[in-house]
């Protein structure tokens, strides 16, 4: 049973079963007849391989020893006559669809998917029907007329042989479900986002139904060889032909189901692991059974999460949108209102003081009181500065660094290659990193003298960004000053790096789109 | 750490719950005791019913063969539960209430169980079958044919006894394992086991066969009447398929797809964002590798998300230290001194008063006085939006009445022992109420009225802004709902709006006191 879907985006996981790479490589190698190539194959497998098998271990039951020959070729020719048709008729229904996808026209993924998984169960249950109904029991009548059964052994045998079908149809749903897996993971990206079809068996019940089959199959089995082997009194040829039945069994039971398990726990964990190192899948559905139900439930949740994050992020550019805006609009009601008021104040002044010429005692002291106005001027500006430079809005980001840089306490070395204005919060967003980082600067208390380092390199789309500052903040400082430009930075779609602490120059290194 | 731990979902696990409730105490011993009981009363009888005809003539009710039987019955009913004594003696200790590590007990729990099944097995069914091979073989006079392939499927068969204690042991122990997952260390490694999944279900698979294919060849050859070895047939068959799709299939099934379900209840809390999901990890096996992704997956989440949430609250306090600074900045260095220069301007204007002589520039300097006044206020004004002084020095009670104070509607604040909190949860509740404050007085019509009340509820602040006036939808207020909502997340707490068009708006939110 292939069940899984490889993630459209790749999701680094072992499909390890061979049996895996061997359908796909068929799939590749037939092309559009694949479905075609498949029943015949499934058909021709029946005939030629599980009809003499269950020949042999069958009629030994009916009939107390191993059949003739002739009557193994008998069944043969049924298997063929009725096994390929069986295959065919069972599986018609979905033809046309499957066929269609296989040919690359349009087919609709949901009825595809639907063939490859959810009527799997009924399709293996049919081709069983249909193989013990017609083969067996044409079989049966023809060895049971020359055995001249009664009733009750005709019953009792027919009955036993269905029994003995279930087997069948559990090889069959897990031949097809692997030769149609290629198939479902093709049309599984398509699927609507809500599909949530799921199977009638559940992945617990399938494995049930498939122990208890082959088990039926093997008792039958063997109890047919015990009576083949009775009259040659050699009950270890038995023991030995049972373990070896078995193990054939077990093989190809195996190679086929328990890879399904485990394909699909792997495709799982390979999905987590894409979250736990950031890179968020999707799981496909592909079998509608329990590990569907776990892959939705996982899908969901990467949605959720995804939104959640997503939201987190924008919540945090608006925070900061809005703070930057405010300070804007400080500075803009600084400048046209109290700085207004202070220009008149100045210029009233100015009419005083000429006014009072001829008062030279009354001239100073209001030439006194101007000067002090004046330095009240300098501050305001000062201040309106450093709540938003208005050059920043008017001329971009290399002005108004060169501006902040000119009325710094420190020494600052500008390197700045831009070639175009930014989207006004990646240059808010820049600017005040810059902008912290010198008042940080200007705080430092030491030997040396602090210089500052600014240097921004604009290339293609985006722009790096380094801060450097000389001799280095104190550690609390340089935390929050990598804190807070990684937060303004990230809030911009950008990311930073604070440099080793141990180095002698407190270095930060961002990059922000700008485009 | 919290376990997903899943309540006992099947009829089994209920069972096994209840023994273990009673039997706490003892519950180690009295399961090896009836597994051991298990063996000589259903197993032992089971298989040498069906083998015994495989091997040769002894009739199972013979004297001869009751003479091997009875050692061997007596030996596996005491060395079996014996055998494992050992092994578990760390469960039973903990069961106990006797300090013991709990990683002792898991790999007890979960590791041993397959190793200690194999060597329980082997301790009885070795001696026993020599015994009775010694009793019932001879007699018919084998060759080695004979003998390697009756110990070929006695093995075989022995096996599928042994998984199936596996199986039910894993099931029995599971209320223990369930005590003891939230006591393992964090950094507990379950490392990797033999028993994987592809290796468990093909157990079960070979081993139903196994027993099926031996029991009806077995039960065949010990008759020459065919109608009788077909209806043993059939009825050996179908009974094992029974037996064995339901037991063993059953319980390979259930160990593998309770965790499936458990991996997919974790998903879905995790998608809820419940803090600390992790899965237990069970047995080192694929599915252990899976539970492991996901926990260390969860942790990555939400360390994400935490870092996330504290950059959005860092940006915020900053803006928030930043709007004090501002505010602080124009009152002391630009306010302070312009009032200085509106002082010296009185004494400059005092001077002139005397003056009639100068009459002109006593009313010039009059007017100037008057513009310095009107910068003192304009300063003042802006000073107070940037970030109220009554907020950093009497806190939330004092500044959000000072703002219903300047609403262009009536509003009453109630804000009785709502205390201090911290600067960034004060100014996110400020902000919230001041906003919603003004959309009323833009929204709700002249005639309403507004509360806004702040209480302290639990170890949270509540706060609510209801107007009795007429609404709004949503759509023109909903930047400014927006950043409300945002900066008072970003302290930690929430906000909802409810709004119609003619029916009263309220604002309620919390945040972390």
């Amino acid at each position: 049973m292939s069940t899984t879907s490889a993630s459209p985006t790749g999701a680094a996981r072992r499909v390890g079963a061979w049996s895996d790479g061997l359908v796909a490589r068929a799939r590749v190698r037939w092309g559009p007849r694949y479905l075609f190539v498949l029943v015949m194959a499934g058909g021709a497998f029946m005939s030629y391989v599980g009809m003499p098998v269950q020949t042999l271990t069958a009629l030994p039951f009916w009939t107390g020893e191993f059949a003739p020959l002739s009557t193994v070729w008998m069944f043969v020719v049924l298997g063929v006559a009725v096994g390929v048709p069986a295959m065919v008729l069972v599986r018609l229904p979905s033809y046309a669809v499957v066929t269609a996808h296989l040919r690359g026209e349009p087919a609709d993924p949901v009825a595809v998917w639907r063939s490859g998984v959810t009527v799997l169960p009924r399709v293996a249950a049919l081709t069983g029907g249909v193989w013990s109904l017609v083969a067996t029991g044409v079989g049966l009548f023809v060895v049971g007329r020359r055995e001249e059964f009664d009733a009750l052994a005709w019953t009792g045998a027919y009955a036993a042989q269905l029994l003995a079908a279930a087997g069948l149809a559990a090889f069959a749903l897990m031949f097809f479900q692997l030769a149609l897996f290629p198939v479902v993971r093709e049309v599984a990206p398509y699927l609507p986002a809500d599909f949530a079809e799921t199977t009638a068996v559940s992945g617990r019940q399938r494995l049930i139904l498939l122990n208890t089959a082959i088990t039926l199959t093997v008792g039958f089995q063997s109890a047919g060889l015990s009576l083949g082997f009775m009259h040659q009194g050699r009950p270890w040829v038995v023991a030995v032909v049972v373990v070896g039945i078995v193990s054939t069994y077990v093989w190809i039971f195996l190679g086929l189901a328990a890879a399904d398990v485990t394909r699909r726990v792997d495709e799982l964990a390979g999905a987590l692991n894409g979250m736990a190192s950031g890179r968020p899948l999707r799981i496909l559905p592909s079998s509608g059974d329990d590990f569907d139900e776990t892959a939705r439930a996982f899908n969901t949740m990467v949605d959720l999460l995804e939104e959640n994050a997503r939201e987190l992020r924008r919540s945090r550019t608006r925070l900061v949108e809005v703070a930057d805006e405010a300070r804007r609009r400080i500075e803009r009601d600084l400048h046209d209102g109290a700085q207004q008021n202070l220009a008149l104040v100045s210029m009233q002044l100015g009419q005083l003081e000429s006014g009072s010429r001829s008062q030279p005692d009354l001239a100073a002291r209001v030439h006194a009181i101007r000067g002090d106005l004046g330095a009240v001027v300098a501050e305001m500006r000062a201040l309106a500065h450093g709540i938003y430079p208005a050059a920043l809005e008017a001329e971009g980001l290399g002005s108004a660094l060169r501006a902040a840089a000119r009325e710094s306490d420190v020494p600052v070395h500008l390197d700045l290659a831009i070639a175009t204005r930014w989207p006004a919060p990646v240059e808010a967003a820049v600017y005040f990193c810059c902008w912290e980082a010198l008042q940080r600067a200007g705080q430092v208390e030491g030997e040396r003298d602090p210089t500052v380092t600014l240097r921004i390199d604009e290339n293609g789309g985006s722009a790096a960004l380094l801060i450097a500052l000389d001799p280095p903040l104190d550690p609390e400082h340089a935390v929050e000053l990598a804190h807070y430009v990684a937060d303004r930075l990230g809030a911009v779609g950008g990311t930073s790096t604070a440099g080793d602490p141990a180095r002698p120059a407190t270095l930060l290194r961002g990059e922000v789109p700008v485009r | 750490m919290t376990h997903t731990a899943l309540e006992n979902v099947s009829w089994l696990d209920r069972l096994f719950a209840r023994a273990y409730r009673r039997i706490r105490r003892n519950y180690v011993e009295i399961w090896l005791a009836v597994s051991g009981l298990g063996i000589v009363l259903v197993a032992w009888p089971a298989q040498y019913a069906t083998l015994l005809p495989l091997w040769g003539p002894a009739e199972p009710g013979s004297g001869e063969f009751w003479r091997a039987m009875s050692p061997c019955l007596v030996g596996t009913a005491f060395l079996m539960p014996w055998t494992a004594l050992h092994p578990f003696r760390p469960i039973a200790l903990f069961l106990r209430g006797k300090p013991v590590d709990p990683a002792a007990v898991w790999y007890a729990c979960v590791r041993r169980i397959t190793w200690t099944s194999a060597a329980c097995t082997a301790t009885y069914s070795i001696p026993c079958n020599i015994a009775l091979l010694l009793v019932v073989g001879p007699p018919r006079g084998w060759d080695l044919g004979d003998y390697l392939s009756h110990w070929f499927v006695a093995s075989m068969i022995t096996v599928s006894a042994g998984f199936f204690f596996v199986l039910i042991w894993e099931v029995a122990f599971r209320p223990v394992l369930r005590e003891i997952e939230p006591l393992l260390p964090a950094e507990f490694d379950p490392g990797s086991t033999w028993l994987t999944l592809s290796r468990r279900s093909a157990l079960a698979s070979s081993s139903a066969m196994i027993y099926t294919g031996a029991a009806v060849a077995s039960l065949a050859a010990g008759t020459d009447d065919t109608d009788v070895v077909l209806a043993t047939a059939v009825v050996a068959t179908v009974g094992s398929a029974a037996t064995f799709g339901g037991a063993i299939t059953g319980l390979v099934a259930h160990s593998i797809f309770r965790r499936v379900h458990e991996l997919r209840v974790a998903l879905v809390r995790i998608g809820l964002r419940e803090p600390g999901v992790r899965v237990a990890v069970r047995a080192g096996d694929e599915l252990d590798a899976a539970a492991l992704s996901l926990n260390r997956m969860a942790e990555r989440l939400e360390h994400d998300d935490a870092t996330l949430r504290a950059s959005r609250t860092r940006l915020a306090s900053v803006a928030d230290a930043e709007r004090r600074r501002m505010e602080r900045d124009l009152r002391r260095r630009v306010l302070v001194r312009l009032e200085q220069v509106g002082d010296r301007l009185r004494e400059v204007e005092d001077d002139l008063a005397e003056r009639p002589d100068l009459a002109d520039l006593h009313r010039l300097c009059d007017r100037v006085r008057s513009s310095v006044a009107d910068a003192e206020t304009e300063i003042n004004r802006l000073a107070r939006g940037v970030y109220p002084a009554e907020l950093t020095e009497a806190g939330l009670g004092a500044a959000l009445t000072a703002a219903a104070e300047r609403s262009a509607l009536p509003a009453v604040v109630d804000a009785d022992g709502v205390g201090r909190l911290d600067s960034a949860r004060e100014a996110a509740v400020y902000f919230a109420c001041n906003e919603a404050l003004q959309n009323a007085a833009k929204h709700a019509g002249e005639q309403a009225r507004v509360t806004v009340t702040l209480a302290r509820v639990g170890d949270r602040l509540t706060f609510a802004v209801a107007d009795d006036g007429q609404g709004f939808t949503q759509a023109p207020v909903g930047r400014g709902l927006e950043n409300m909502r945002d900066r008072v997340r970003a302290a930690g707490g929430d906000l909802t709006v409810k709004s119609e068009p003619g029916v009263a708006t309220t604002v309620t939110g919390w945040v972390p006191a």
